[in-house]
């Protein structure tokens, strides 16, 4: 499998948030994005999601085209920045809800992916009475849950103490040996040179060096 | 408790609802003007002039102001109803409060919440009195109906403040700006203390008190049947005909303001025992 | 849903307040009267009759008010995540307008049927043969026009936030109203509006909301609501709202469909 971003242009009124931006990614890989705060990191991971149109250039799963021959990448585990859940919804009932829309899961998997990320799926909080890290961590569950073949991470590992970063870490390089293509978006210098296997540099939107292990 | 009242006012001054709002108002009430110098530009004597007051917008006389009152409801809570909500969605009542009490933040809300209302629902008619007063004769003493002033005076014993409109009118309609701005305030404050209750989720929610409250009024209204009116447009307007029962509209507003308090001490306490 | 199920209280509680405390005072009416006089029948186009329009169409503001955010809430919160995984959003969001019309019949259905009941309690309550044929009717003008403008609101907070959503719609639905009560002032004769003003209550969505205008083929209907004599079929508004309807559900897909998610939650920013 194959993700190919083509000359990716995006537009925001005036302002060009991504510059000819050219990538191919494989899976089995894990791809590190560094770049300064309003770099275009988390602006290129909703291009590549699909969440956000581009003005010009072509993203390809393989022989698809996305917005044209499919709307969404058919298996993504996300995580944007700042965003957050159904807030008056438990963290297992917002994980449910997400998975009944391609309902490839059912409650085992979601158990096992709540648990794995370290927290208990019976807990009864609605997710705004949960602490930062919990919804970091919950966050990640719905990421991963249902075995997506590309995950994209930007900041996984935001307000998480340093037993859950190694945590995730762990659950990334799991991943990756599972054969998902996983990006990641992080400030953390030690998530990018401990995971990638290849770096790249955003800086005003533009892909500019990418160093490989 | 200033300190937090000069911080928050500036703040609310500088929003776009509240000066959508007064471009909104000014618009009616340039319109209303325009309208009046239209009628009176053909008039060629001051006796035949329709007194400026009796034409103002918030003259029972005026169609413009029929339209105003219309949107009343939607536009005394606009420019404040999320002042409580945007504060909490946005986590930046953290940061204030941390700088002032709880106390002082809520209080100094209440009051900045009323003071604006006040400002924005009377500054405008208070503009319109004084443009009138300068384009139209102070003199002019015709009533709208057509009828002679002889047979309406006897009317206009009966309007509120009465004394003061025989007198001086230009005092009248200012008083009368005034008692607008702060009727406005109040409602605007009430709807204010009832988003902090627990279940405003979304902004739209905001507008809800003022809807049912207005709704809940109408239908004491049919039930009861009272002997004087219970509509808010009757009961703002200069020059309404209907009857009124000022007494029990003061002890209504009381009501209001009281409840108000009561909402947001609640929510204080609530606050503090998180 | 079940979460929003529970707004619908409101429609019991506006029901037996509004139309049992104006029926109140009747020893006995029939059932057509009590549909017609809950869609204001008995409304003229004065200003005098504010009041009373104010009282029966603030009913269906609440209700636009508690669902005005029923598909927008998925665009706050988790809409990165949920839409991240939805393949086809054209389909869900009809599914979801269907599922707002559901709640939107119901609410209307539980306004009447409370308000009957209770008006039961107070007065003698006759069953006429036309109270059917106004039912149905009232059922299908006033939930197109309660879907058609909870889903416009829905469609503009996906754009611009609920708060806006709201103020335009209802802004709408304001002029609508003030202009069809300030029409007294225009229309001096009957005849009038025969003619050259029929216009004005055509596109007025307040005016088709108004039975006491309309006219309808069937006799016994037409004696009971055709009270100035205007030629203005009850059909024509069933097609006036369905119309808007449609084309809200229309609109809806295109703005769901071309929505891009920049903004995490368009309500916090």
């Amino acid at each position: 499998m194959k993700l190919v971003a083509e000359n990716v242009t995006k537009y925001i009124g005036k302002k060009e948030i991504l510059k000819d931006v050219n990538l191919t990614m494989e899976a089995g890989h894990i791809y590190g994005f560094v770049g300064k705060n309003g770099s275009g990191k988390t602006m290129l991971f909703r291009a590549l999601s699909g969440l956000m149109h581009i003005s010009s250039g072509e993203i390809r799963l393989d022989n698809q085209v996305l917005h044209k021959d499919i709307k969404v990448l058919p298996s993504l585990g996300l995580i944007i920045e700042n965003a957050g859940l159904y807030p008056e919804l438990t963290g297992l009932n917002n994980l449910r809800l997400l998975a009944k829309i391609n309902s490839k899961i059912d409650d085992r998997e979601i158990y096992n992916a709540i648990r794995r990320v370290g927290l208990d799926p019976d807990d009864k909080r609605p997710f705004r009475k949960y602490s930062l890290g919990m919804k970091q961590r919950i966050i990640i569950a719905q990421a991963i849950m249902e075995t997506p073949d590309i995950i994209m991470l930007d900041e996984p590992t935001n307000a998480l103490d340093i037993e859950g970063v190694d945590e995730i870490r762990k659950i990334i390089m799991e991943e990756k040996k599972r054969g998902a293509l996983i990006l990641i978006a992080s400030h953390n210098t030690d998530d990018i040179t401990l995971l990638a296997d290849t770096v790249y540099s955003i800086c005003n939107g533009l892909i500019k060096e990418s160093g490989e292990k | 408790m200033i300190k937090s009242v000069r911080m928050q006012m500036s703040g609310m001054f500088k929003k776009k609802e509240v000066v959508l709002i007064f471009f909104v108002l000014m618009i009616f009430i340039s319109i209303n003007f325009f309208n009046n110098i239209m009628f009176n530009k053909d008039i060629k004597y001051i006796t035949e002039m329709p007194d400026l007051v009796k034409k103002l917008i918030i003259s029972d006389w005026s169609s413009f102001g029929y339209y105003m009152m219309q949107y009343y409801p939607l536009l005394v809570v606009i420019p404040t109803a999320c002042a409580y909500l945007s504060d909490r969605d946005t986590r930046i009542q953290t940061y204030i409060q941390a700088r002032m009490s709880s106390r002082n933040y809520w209080y100094g809300k209440m009051i900045t919440v009323f003071l604006t209302t006040l400002v924005l629902f009377s500054l405008p008619f208070l503009i319109e009195i004084l443009v009138s007063s300068i384009s139209f004769s102070i003199e002019s003493s015709g009533d709208p109906s057509g009828f002679n002033y002889l047979s309406t005076i006897e009317d206009e014993w009966g309007y509120f403040l009465s004394d003061i409109f025989i007198k001086n009118k230009i005092i009248y309609a200012i008083i009368n700006a005034l008692i607008f701005g702060m009727v406005s305030g109040i409602l605007a404050l009430f709807n204010f203390s009832v988003t902090t209750l627990p279940g405003m989720k979304y902004k739209i929610f905001a507008f809800f008190p003022i809807y049912l409250l207005f709704y809940l009024i109408s239908i004491l209204n049919t039930v009861i049947k009272p002997a004087y009116t219970t509509s808010y447009a009757a009961i703002l307007k200069m020059f309404n005909s209907g009857q009124k029962n000022y007494p029990l509209y003061c002890i209504f507003l009381i009501i209001l303001i009281f409840l108000s308090v009561i909402f947001i001490e609640i929510k204080i306490r609530r606050d503090e025992a998180v | 849903m079940r979460f929003y199920a529970k707004y619908l209280i409101v429609g019991i509680v506006s029901g037996i307040l509004c139309i049992c405390s104006n029926m109140i005072r009747n020893d006995s009416v029939n059932a057509s009267q009590i549909i017609f006089y809950s869609a204001l029948g008995l409304v003229d186009w004065f200003p005098a009759y504010m009041e009373q329009a104010t009282q029966f169409f603030i009913p269906f503001l609440l209700f636009q008010i508690l669902f005005g955010t029923y598909i927008y809430r998925h665009f706050c919160s988790a809409g990165i995540y949920f839409f991240s995984r939805k393949k086809n959003r054209e389909s869900w969001f009809i599914r979801e307008a269907g599922k707002l019309y559901l709640f939107v019949f119901i609410y209307i259905c539980l306004f009447l049927l409370s308000g009957i009941i209770s008006t039961m309690a107070v007065c003698h309550v006759h069953y006429d043969n036309t109270a059917l044929i106004i039912t149905v009717y009232y059922l299908l003008i006033y939930s197109m026009f309660l879907f058609a403008f909870t889903l416009m609101i829905n469609i503009i907070a996906i754009i611009a936030g609920s708060r806006i959503g709201f103020i335009i719609a209802a802004s709408i639905e304001i002029l609508g109203m003030g202009f069809f009560l300030m029409l007294g002032k225009i229309i001096t004769t009957e005849s009038d509006i025969a003619g050259k003003y029929i216009w004005m209550l055509k596109i007025n969505p307040a005016a088709h909301l108004v039975f006491g205008l309309h006219s309808s083929k069937i006799k016994s209907l037409n004696k009971l609501i055709n009270l100035k004599n205007i030629n203005f079929d009850l059909n024509e508004s069933v097609i006036y709202f369905f119309t808007l309807s449609i084309i809200m559900i229309f609109i809806g897909i295109f703005v769901v469909k071309k929505r891009e998610f920049i903004i995490n939650n368009r309500e916090t920013g």
